[in-house]
């Protein structure tokens, strides 16, 4: 162990001296605490094929390495035990913030340099097409007189929040049913088992584009840039918001010069025809904050999922 | 019909293109290169070569990235014949005649025969894509989680064909199974179980590691005891001339309906999303055995034990493509990855995908039947030099076995926790091996405990805790009424037994 | 040894159910299935079946008698090599690990051979290295090696 820690104390060294010349002089790790082909890593990995096309990252390396386990708490844990590195980054997601509450991790979101929330990804409540539903309002009022099935991905994940914060301001009663995989759960609406599910749109978009699937509400406070027709949560009268936050994040005590080029570069990001694409393509809604204000948002985001998680006691 | 050739035979044009044809070459070759590394599946080849699809059309990609998917499941069942370790829970029910085949000596007709049968599975299941995924899509979007828990629970109901010496033991080494698969986070009330605090068993305890580790390691110390080290190598010095390499008439005249049998069970498996190719396996393994006159030839080295599943299992990885088209649900880890590269090259994957990109689709299924051909003669070509490995006295052959075993296991997710897990389940598999109890039941039972465990409390909350809902939904009716029917058919085959 | 690996598997189904009914519930908060009702069933069935098994398997001993023979002993050592090997990969890294194994291996099970077995071991080692490493990047363990890449 003291081995590790003397590379690693060395490597802070050579890191430190080098702060104040031009910084990118080592390659760089983008750690992904997914597996490959999920929406983190597509978002990692779009950021990364921005930077390396652009010559954002000057003549160093990107690489990624994928450290998926325990939603996100190996990945983000790895990274969060390199303070003061500079040359670590990865994207969060819904898990960033919920695998802390709901495991015991050695880490939460206070462990990070917050650099840049660039894209939320809010929440679609979906029905069938031959469902009786055609808003909000009809949904809610069937809900107060029968039980309700509705279907997310995970106990304790965003579509719970969702779910839960509807219940909440509706002020009706339903039963979830959570699923491991979003296969599960959208076979679990095409075979009508459940009345209707909560998603991210890029995983129902197909069966909308098809006509099988209605959507009934959007989860973000206005709507969304790429489906425009669809109304909010907010709109209709129920105080529902809620979206994932896709930002980038470094470990803790990074120089603040560090951060600034970061943040520099990701405004660049932003601005490039492939990350609208991406947006679009994806179904995300753009938002960027940057440095602090991205903290604030990580903070507010946090406790709103603690208040609801405890309100169901999915906090052991 | 006739639109479906004129579709097919634009799509053959389109995936014969220089370009297409050559990146198929190398898909198919890494997929049967990574599929010989137990711990390397598809999902991992494909993850390792989507950065190089990037630049590619979309078209040449996906032939690229599918060649790989399919190609993994050749090469998967190698190591489970030769060195009786499936890197796959869809190779896993390969092992069972596949081994005991290599070990009488027969590794040339075995290798020949399956790499026939991944053939014949993987042909019969593009035809069938074509022309029935309209219909096939639909009937997987029926399936509900009550549905889904019907189907796990007739796998689980013919895992009792797999058992070894006796069924107690079987019974053992299923509960075995299931007591690993509750490790992790329970996905219905979120609540960690048996994590014991470490963030590496949040998502529970993967199958790889156990089968690489029961099966693997569990068989090489078992080598070690019956003294395979000591002993000089078996010559078999065949080559692709001697008569002994190419499988006998016999073979072939004996497993004729195997082949049909195992290609459909497996295809039917595969649509429906879950975890169909080892699904598929079972079923087509277990249907063998009870179909057959001389049931008690399976598991020492039968060769329609081999071909059921291998045709099984490659017919399922051609079905997991229909519901990953045409209704954008992946079926496997594979193909979830596939699905992921889709939505990088902007194409939705959905109904409308075949509406709005023909072309993509039908390059995509010509270029499969163009894989599986290459496969197969690659295959053929390619077995003398595995045989070789044979050749090799086993005392040199074990740091081989053991460094791949690990390294295979380590790379999945970087964990060592998962390293460790694969020595215990070593040891585990080697007492089971000894004192006859199913390390192919336990393996079975982590893959599909989960899953048995997550539909049942799902399809109560629909049903609001009451068992009807598995008879009021037509499909579980008719599922549960398989179910019964087996129950019954069983204690009807007791009955007779004790009579006499 | 047939007996104490069943009495092994005994050990195991009570532990499992022990934990299983001391840190789960078996009802949730709406008293519906809990987390805990599923390895119940399975603990409850394993300590059943597993102890049936132990009374089996002892009769069955005490025909057969409890000879242990002498590759007990070539099992034990290879166990040991193999968790030298787990245990040395993450510092050493795996280009030294799997040297050192084959290595050790080949002078305990393949002796009198010393140089080709000297060979065997960097060949090999380098080969899985090349494999690995350099074509599959399967991101491997650097181990002390660390510094050079």
């Amino acid at each position: 162990m003291s081995r590790v820690a003397l590379i690693l104390a060395l490597a802070f060294a050579w890191a430190d001296a080098e702060a104040d010349s031009t910084y990118p002089v080592r390659s760089l790790t983008y750690t992904v605490a997914f597996g490959p082909g999920g929406g983190n890593d597509l978002m990692s990995r779009t950021v990364v094929d921005i930077i390396r096309q652009y010559g954002l990252y000057g003549d160093q390396h990107v690489r990624i390495e994928n450290r998926p386990g325990g939603s996100g708490a190996i990945g983000y844990g790895r990274v969060a035990r390199q303070a003061g590195n500079a040359y670590v980054i990865t994207s969060t997601s819904g898990s960033f913030l919920t695998t802390p509450i709901v495991s015991e991790t050695s880490w939460t979101w206070r462990d990070f340099t917050p650099i840049a929330l660039l894209a939320l990804d809010a929440m679609f409540l979906v029905v069938r097409t031959d469902s009786p539903f055609v808003s909000i309002d009809g949904f809610v009022t069937r809900a107060r007189q029968s039980d309700m099935k509705i279907g997310g991905n995970g106990a304790t994940g965003p579509d719970r929040v969702v779910a839960g914060l509807l219940a909440e301001s509706a002020g009706i009663e339903f039963t979830y049913v959570p699923f491991q995989n979003g296969s599960g759960l959208l076979t679990g609406l095409t075979s009508s088992s459940l009345h209707a599910l909560v998603s991210n749109p890029s995983e129902v978009m197909g069966q909308v584009a098809a006509g099988n699937f209605r959507v009934l509400a959007y989860s973000a406070d206005s709507r969304s840039t790429v489906y425009p027709e669809v109304p909010t949560f907010v709109e209709q009268g129920y105080e529902v918001e809620f979206a994932v936050p896709r930002g980038i994040v470094m470990p803790a005590d990074i120089p603040a010069d560090v951060r600034d080029w970061w943040i520099d570069v990701l405004k660049k990001v932003v601005a490039t025809p492939e990350w609208k694409n991406y947006l679009e393509s994806r179904g995300l809604s753009a938002a960027v904050l940057w440095g602090d204000d991205f903290g604030d948002y990580l903070g507010r985001t946090d406790s709103e999922y603690r208040r609801i998680l405890n309100s169901f006691g999915s906090i052991h | 019909m006739e639109d479906l050739f004129a579709n097919l035979a634009s799509g053959l044009a389109l995936a014969l293109s220089l370009e297409n044809l050559v990146f198929l070459v190398v898909g198919v070759s890494v997929g049967m290169l990574v599929g010989l590394f137990p711990g390397f599946g598809p999902a991992a080849g494909i993850a390792i070569l989507i950065p190089m699809t990037l630049g590619l059309e979309p078209t040449t990609g996906i032939i690229l990235l599918a060649g790989i998917y399919y190609g993994a499941m050749y090469g998967g069942t190698i190591t489970s014949i030769l060195i009786n370790t499936p890197g796959e829970s869809a190779t896993v029910a390969s092992t069972l005649d596949g081994y005991p085949l290599a070990q009488a000596g027969r590794a040339g007709p075995a290798l020949v025969m399956q790499a026939v049968a991944s053939f014949v599975g993987g042909a019969v299941g593009v035809v069938l894509i074509c022309a029935f995924a309209p219909a096939l899509s639909s009937f997987a979007a029926s399936f509900g989680p009550s549905e889904y828990f019907l189907i796990v629970f007739l796998g689980l109901l013919l895992l009792a064909t797999l058992m070894g010496d006796s069924l107690l033991k079987g019974i053992i080494s299923a509960l075995l199974g299931f007591a690993i698969s509750t490790v992790g986070v329970d996905v219905i009330s979120g609540a960690q179980r048996f994590t014991f605090g470490s963030p590496e068993l949040i998502d529970g305890i993967y199958f790889v590691p156990v089968a690489i580790g029961l099966f693997g390691i569990g068989e090489l110390l078992n080598c070690i005891y019956t003294g395979e080290h000591k002993k000089p190598a078996k010559r078999i010095s065949v080559t692709i001339f001697s008569r002994a390499f190419w499988p006998r008439a016999g073979d072939f005249r004996i497993s004729r309906f195997t082949f049909a049998r195992g290609s459909l069970i497996g295809f039917i498996a595969g649509v429906l999303p879950g975890s169909g190719a080892t699904i598929g396996s079972i079923l087509a393994y277990s249907v063998e055995k009870r179909v057959a006159r001389d049931p008690g030839e399976f598991g020492k080295g039968d060769i329609r034990g081999l071909v059921a599943p291998e045709a099984a299992n490659n017919a399922a990885s051609a079905g997991a493509m229909v519901p990953l088209i045409s209704l954008g649900i992946p079926g496997s880890g594979a193909t979830a990855v596939l699905l992921g590269a889709l939505l990088m090259w902007g194409l939705q994957p959905g109904p409308m995908l075949i509406v709005d990109n023909p072309d993509f689709v039908w390059a995509l299924i010509g270029s499969m039947y163009l894989g599986n051909l290459m496969l197969v003669l690659m295959s053929v070509v390619a077995i003398p030099l595995f045989i070789k490995f044979l050749d090799v006295p086993y005392r040199l052959v074990v740091p081989v076995i053991v460094t791949l075993c690990i390294v295979g296991t380590f790379a999945l997710h970087s964990s060592m926790i998962e390293t460790w897990i694969l020595l215990a389940t070593g040891l585990l598999g080697f007492g089971m091996k000894r004192f006859g109890y199913s390390p192919a039941a336990t393996v079975l039972a982590v893959v599909l405990g989960g899953m048995a465990e997550n539909a049942f409390l799902q399809s109560l909350l629909i049903g609001d805790g009451s068992l009807r809902i598995f008879i009021t939904r037509p499909i579980s009716l008719a599922l549960t009424a398989v179910a019964a029917a087996i129950f019954v058919a069983a204690a009807v085959v007791r009955l007779r037994a004790l009579r006499r | 040894m047939r007996f104490l690996f069943s009495m092994a598997l005994l050990a195991f189904s009570l532990s499992y159910t022990g934990y299983a009914l001391y840190s789960l519930d078996l009802l949730d908060r709406a008293d519906r299935l809990g987390p805990g009702f599923f390895p119940a069933i399975v603990g409850v069935l394993l300590i059943a079946t597993t102890a049936a098994n132990g009374i089996r398997e002892y009769r069955r001993q005490r025909e057969a008698g409890t000879a242990l023979d002498a590759l007990w002993r070539d099992v034990a050592e290879m166990t040991g090599l193999i968790a030298l090997f787990l245990v040395l990969l993450p510092y050493a890294g795996s280009l030294l690990t799997i040297f050192a194994f084959t290595g050790l291996y080949l002078y305990r099970f393949n002796r009198g051979r010393g140089w080709f077995n000297a060979v065997y071991a960097v060949a090999f080692s380098a080969a899985v290295y090349l494999l690995f490493e350099v074509v599959l990047q399967a991101g491997l363990p650097q181990g002390v090696l660390a510094p050079l890449y």
